[in-house]
């Protein structure tokens, strides 16, 4: 594995992966917060200062909270400060729990705090990177070894300080561990199949050009054998033209150049207006973005609309688009994409037939969101225009 | 940054991440096992047992070897040399501390945790459920046999218990989860693949545009500015031309024969097997001559290709894999078709008996070959892919 697969966020590159499996985060931090909790109530009689082991056991459930809302698929992000705070909240509980038990603290493999911060750290396995996993971990059992050793000689069994910190810090570097690993390999297949499956896209192309070259060369020899050619031979054979011939010749002129001039005002947003049932008037373009949304987007959002469509939980016609400049601090350009959904009542159904395309559309744009307002749904994402 | 990857990868890469993640997790434990029995040993003079750190060895020797190789017959080892390590180094542990009275001890566990991981190594699920628990069951005989041997009493330890249950949840979770939400990638997939083939769409229809405007649009303008009279010979060679460049010239794209038997090519059955295959994420490579398939009876072609969408399909279900390759060939009196996957593979004698999950290789690929008075030949075995060669005599030069 290079060092750049330790620096992949594996929800950026597997996105429908992450939204499947958000659920690990806030179940990882339940089983600490479970287990800190049982081992509190069935080790009290260690415990002698129980406001600091209260403290400890509050302090794991914040950041227990914290990590579930940030893997929840409507946020899915952890930043790196946001993930170092997570796993300093579970440390710091872990510390107060053992400061809690100081020199009564009967056996280091009884103590809740490894655990709590190797399932934490086990949580973050989609939002960070391995390598800040690996970080975090080994951060996290040196806090844990460290507090082990120096309970020694106040534990029930007399050993050296190293078995105690082999106690308290494998199970913290062992999570970690399962969770970089996890977090790198499952990175390594999105990259490498993005890649071949990239690859197999761009050879397809000549030959849906060439397909697409006869098809519409064929359409137009079509519509000019229906009027101009035999308009032109006509003229060609007769050898002379008549004010009839003139007139047609500018009639016909008009009618091919104004069906040019639809073609190309086309966009593909009004060719999922057609697909999807949409009103005509449901694109708002003022500044003709449309056809620089980047394509991985396009395919996200339409598809989104189209399985929405398809499972009737909106309907088209109460559906509005609009594209508009977004302004930025930078020199750059951004632009950005809305979606609303108009009178939408199956809410649960809908958050969960959006939540893989909203996961792409996210991983893409970075800043995509989603906001309820009445029985309106709205969908939002920022783009740099192509 | 990607829209993320279709069934059969997420299952790979999850499956994968687990046996990964608890090899590596096995090798920290037997480590941390090291660490315990031989960091005692450096605070007395010759305290330090490198026997009992000796008889880890072999497990770490064997695990690094199942890490390289997945090898079941070493799994197998690993599971029994294991137990044997688990022992010696149990003995060891308990005669070394006073104060460790029984066993259940995290320094314990250790080894015993390395031991039930062994069943992250395997591809099903459930069989890897399986190789954890008996993994587990041996270790703790292990362990109590140590506990007799060392005279300490034994104590089921909650450590390795609470191990096992995680490890059971996380291969649960990862059953549950790594096939989710995978629909929405093959739409997004297609849609993509759609919308690239209406760009292509724009752009050709912009070179034709141009090309009428030079053209024909060009000579009704001039029609449309001239008097009524005679012709101007100038224009009348320019009609002449014009009406010549539409209906006789060639396409620039080359050979219109190619471009025809193209379009035909794209409409066949095994083309749209093909697209649905890759429209549900698997990246299929299409080598050889397609002019002979293209010029088989529309019965052949209809067999032929709805036979090898079922090997496609089976390629994404059974086979583990993200690639296929589609081969065709032809000689003078038949048509050849080979779907290769270098996935799984299988044990092709299951073939013929009829509990076997593989009724689609049966029904829907050798009945429906046959049926048109072609053959099908199945090269497979477990770990080695898989090949499946049709052959359909050409309407001149077989039966049909």
């Amino acid at each position: 594995m290079g060092s750049s697969l330790l620096d992949r966020v594996p929800s950026r590159f597997d996105p429908i992966g992450a939204a499947a499996a958000w659920l690990l985060a806030p179940l990882a931090g339940a089983v600490a917060v479970g287990y800190a909790v049982i081992q509190s109530v069935t080790h009290g009689n260690e415990i002698v200062r129980p406001e600091l082991a209260v403290v400890a056991v509050g302090m794991l459930f914040a950041a227990a909270v914290v990590l579930a809302i940030a893997a929840h698929p409507s946020i899915a992000r952890l930043g790196r400060p946001a993930a170092v705070l997570v796993v300093g909240m579970t440390v710091l509980a872990s510390v107060l729990s053992a400061v809690s038990t100081w020199g009564h603290n009967r056996l280091v493999q009884d103590d809740w705090g490894q655990i709590g911060v190797g399932l934490i750290v086990l949580g973050m396995l989609w939002l960070r990177p391995a390598l800040e996993l690996i970080v975090l971990g080994a951060l996290g059992a040196l806090v844990v070894g460290v507090l082990a050793a120096e309970q020694t000689g106040s534990l029930h069994i007399i050993n050296t300080p190293y078995v105690y910190v082999v106690v308290a810090a494998t199970p913290v570097l062992v999570l970690a561990a399962v969770a970089a690993t996890c977090g790198a390999v499952i990175s390594r297949f999105a990259a490498e199949w993005t890649r071949s499956s990239r690859a197999g896209m761009a050879g397809l192309g000549p030959e849906f050009r060439l397909l697409e070259e006869v098809a519409l060369h064929r359409a137009q020899v079509a519509e000019l054998k229906r009027t101009t050619l035999p308009l032109l031979a006509s003229i060609a054979a007769r050898g002379s033209v008549t004010q009839a011939d003139i007139e047609a010749a500018a009639r016909t002129a008009a009618q091919l150049r104004e069906h040019a001039i639809e073609e190309l005002r086309s966009t593909w947003l009004d060719r999922l207006a057609a697909t999807t049932g949409m009103k005509p008037n449901a694109v708002n373009d003022p500044a003709h973005l449309a056809q620089r949304v980047p394509a991985s987007e396009r395919a996200a959002i339409s598809a989104c609309l189209i399985e929405l469509v398809r499972l009737g939980l909106i309907d088209p016609a109460d559906t509005a688009i609009s594209l508009t400049r977004t302004p930025t601090v930078e020199s750059s350009e951004r632009a950005g994409f809305e979606l609303r959904l108009y009178g939408v009542s199956e809410w649960r159904r809908l958050r969960r037939a959006t939540r893989p395309f909203f996961s792409v559309l996210r991983s893409l744009s970075g800043d995509a969101m989603t906001t309820k307002a009445g029985s309106s749904m709205t969908v939002r994402f920022g783009f740099d225009p192509a | 940054m990607s829209l993320g990857v279709p069934a059969q990868v997420a299952r790979e890469a999850g499956n994968r991440a687990i046996a990964t993640s608890t090899q590596v997790a096995a090798l920290i434990c037997l480590a941390a096992a090291l660490a315990s029995v031989l960091a005692p040993g450096f605070f007395v003079v010759g305290g330090v047992r490198w026997w009992a750190a000796g008889s880890l060895l072999p497990m770490i020797v064997l695990l690094i070897v199942v890490m390289a190789t997945g090898n079941r017959v070493v799994m197998g080892a690993y599971a029994v040399v294991g137990c044997l390590s688990t022992f010696a180094y149990t003995v060891a542990v308990l005669q070394q501390t006073a104060s460790y009275t029984n066993t259940d001890l995290f320094v314990v566990a250790l080894p015993l945790v390395a031991l039930m991981l062994i069943g992250g190594s395997r591809q099903d699920t459930r069989v890897g459920v399986l190789w954890a628990t008996a993994a587990y069951a041996l270790g703790d005989l292990a362990v109590f046999a140590a506990a007799l041997v060392a005279g300490r009493q034994f104590r089921f330890d909650s450590i390795s218990l609470a191990a096992y249950i995680l490890f059971m949840a996380l291969l649960l979770f990862n059953g549950i989860t790594r096939g989710s939400y995978r629909g929405a990638h093959a739409l997004i997939l297609r849609t993509l693949r759609e919308q690239h083939v209406d760009e292509l769409r724009l752009e050709v229809a912009a070179e034709l545009r141009a090309e009428l405007h030079d053209t024909t649009l060009s000579e009704l303008a001039a029609l449309a500015s001239t008097q009524p009279g005679p012709l101007v010979p100038s224009l009348r060679e320019r009609l002449e031309s014009d009406i010549s460049h539409w209906t006789t010239a060639p396409h620039r794209a080359g050979d219109r024969l190619d471009a025809a038997d193209h379009v035909e090519w794209r409409q066949s059955d095994l083309a749209r097997a093909i697209d649905h295959a890759r429209d549900s994420g698997l990246v299929v490579d299409v080598s050889g001559d397609r002019g002979p398939y293209s010029a088989l009876s529309s019965e052949a072609r209809r067999a032929m290709g709805l036979a090898a969408r079922q090997c496609l399909v089976n390629v994404l279900k059974h086979s583990g894999q993200s690639r296929a390759e589609v081969v065709l060939s032809a000689s003078h009196d038949e048509v050849s078709l080979v779907v290769v996957d270098a996935g799984r593979g299988f044990d092709v004698s299951l073939l013929a008996r009829e509990d076997n999950d593989r009724m689609g290789l049966l029904q829907s690929v050798i009945d429906r070959v046959e049926r048109v008075g072609g053959s099908v030949s199945v090269f497979s075995r477990a770990g080695a892919g898989t090949s499946v060669l049709m052959v359909v005599p050409t309407a001149e030069g077989g039966s049909l």
